[in-house]
């Protein structure tokens, strides 16, 4: 190996995330991920891809700051709470689908009524003229 | 038996035919109890309509209302008691009825009783009359742990809503249209009914309880488990308290809809 395990975790830790956001970017560009539900991914890959490459300098203040020893645990901290955001904005979003799943299956059953009340005075209405006309 | 009922229709049942009333059937794969249900409130409220609230049965549900006359509102999916209800609320409101009268499609509630009811919700000023098993003991069973679910509820309600309401959970109830117009605008999803007690309390409604005599179900499978009793509790008394932190809800004014 040319490089320290160090280094190669540095890259990896870079890396991994910078892909990521690629993948989130290239999901919206095919519509395949909507622009709202996309925003919380993509600020999280970003943030670590920046704390990753300014590890020495940001990274070890953000521990300092939180009283975190090992500078690569705020890096976990961090990410952790930007998934349950994430996880969160899904629950709302869930909720708001199911309502309106509800409504449109409430108003579905109301037309479906409607719609066989005015086949059948249709169709009443169409034998009263067979029988006045015979 | 039958000469009996149409001596009682001639006396007592001015008022069920004076008022437009719908009589509300959710049912959730009830095939073995629907049928006698539907006939024993034909019998009870002759000039009432029914519609029944199939909430996506995958039995012979919808079917059994359609051959005995009843209108039938069927969802594509079950969408829980709750949104049934309201479907029902939001077709009263549509089609001008005066007052609905929900009744289990489990035959838990006795069809003979909508008459007290109804007739309790057009004398009193209340907006919403309770059918409740528990003003007077008229032998009805409970097993202890729904009998400590229930007090607890009723306990936390009473408090909250400044009223003695015995029985919270109890789905056989009569709304007139002022209630109607509420509950077809916003009603509780799930487990519905204690929820529903303390929105009235807050939007203004009066509420009325009355005694009534419940049997235990005709038929079919009650969809009430240990865990789910739990978590019926913990889901009923949060949105109780929840409820308590949003403003006041209001009753919403008539508007007008396709028919």
């Amino acid at each position: 190996m040319l490089l320290s395990p160090l280094t190669r975790l540095e890259i990896l830790m870079i890396a991994v995330p910078a892909l990521l956001l690629l993948v989130v970017l290239e999901m919206v560009r095919r519509r395949r991920l909507r622009e709202d539900y996309s925003l919380l991914w993509l600020a999280t890959f970003a943030l670590l891809v920046i704390l990753s490459t300014f590890r020495t300098t940001l990274l070890d203040s953000i521990a300092d700051v939180l009283g975190i020893f090992y500078p690569p645990t705020a890096l976990f901290v961090i990410g952790f709470g930007l998934m349950l955001l994430i996880l969160l904005q899904f629950s709302t979003v869930i909720t708001q689908l199911s309502r309106q799943t509800s409504q449109a299956a409430q108003h579905i059953a109301l037309l479906n009524l409607r719609i066989r009340e005015l086949e059948k005075t249709l169709q009443d209405r169409s034998e009263d003229s067979r029988n006045r006309a015979s | 038996m039958i000469r009996e009922t149409a001596h009682q229709q001639e006396t007592d049942s001015q008022v069920l035919t004076r008022v437009r009333l719908l009589v509300i059937i959710p049912a959730y794969n009830e095939e073995e109890s629907l049928g006698r249900v539907i006939h024993r409130v034909h019998e009870a409220a002759p000039n009432a309509d029914i519609v029944v609230i199939n909430d996506g049965s995958t039995d012979a549900t919808p079917a059994i209302a359609e051959t005995l006359e009843a209108k039938v509102l069927s969802l594509p999916y079950n969408l829980g008691i709750g949104s049934a209800m309201q479907t029902g609320f939001i077709f009263a409101r549509d089609r001008g009825y005066d007052v609905a009268v929900q009744v289990d499609g489990d035959g838990q509630h006795d069809p003979s009783e909508i008459k007290e009811i109804v007739e309790c919700l057009e004398t009193s000023p209340a907006d919403i009359v309770i059918g409740s098993r528990y003003v007077e003991d008229r032998g009805y069973e409970t097993p202890w742990q729904r009998k400590i679910g229930i007090l607890v509820l009723s306990g936390l309600i009473s408090l909250l809503v400044r009223q003695k309401i015995t029985d919270p959970t109890s789905g056989f109830r009569a709304l007139n249209r002022q209630a109607i117009l509420f509950c077809a605008a916003a009603y509780p999803f799930d487990y519905p009914e204690p929820e529903s007690v303390v929105l009235f309390a807050r939007a203004g409604l009066k509420i009325q309880e009355i005694p009534v005599t419940m049997n235990p179900r005709y038929g079919g499978q009650s969809s009430i488990t240990p865990i789910r009793s739990g978590y019926y509790m913990v889901k009923v008394i949060l949105s109780i308290l929840i409820e308590l932190l949003r403003a006041r809800p209001k009753i919403a004014g008539e508007t007008h809809h396709a028919p």
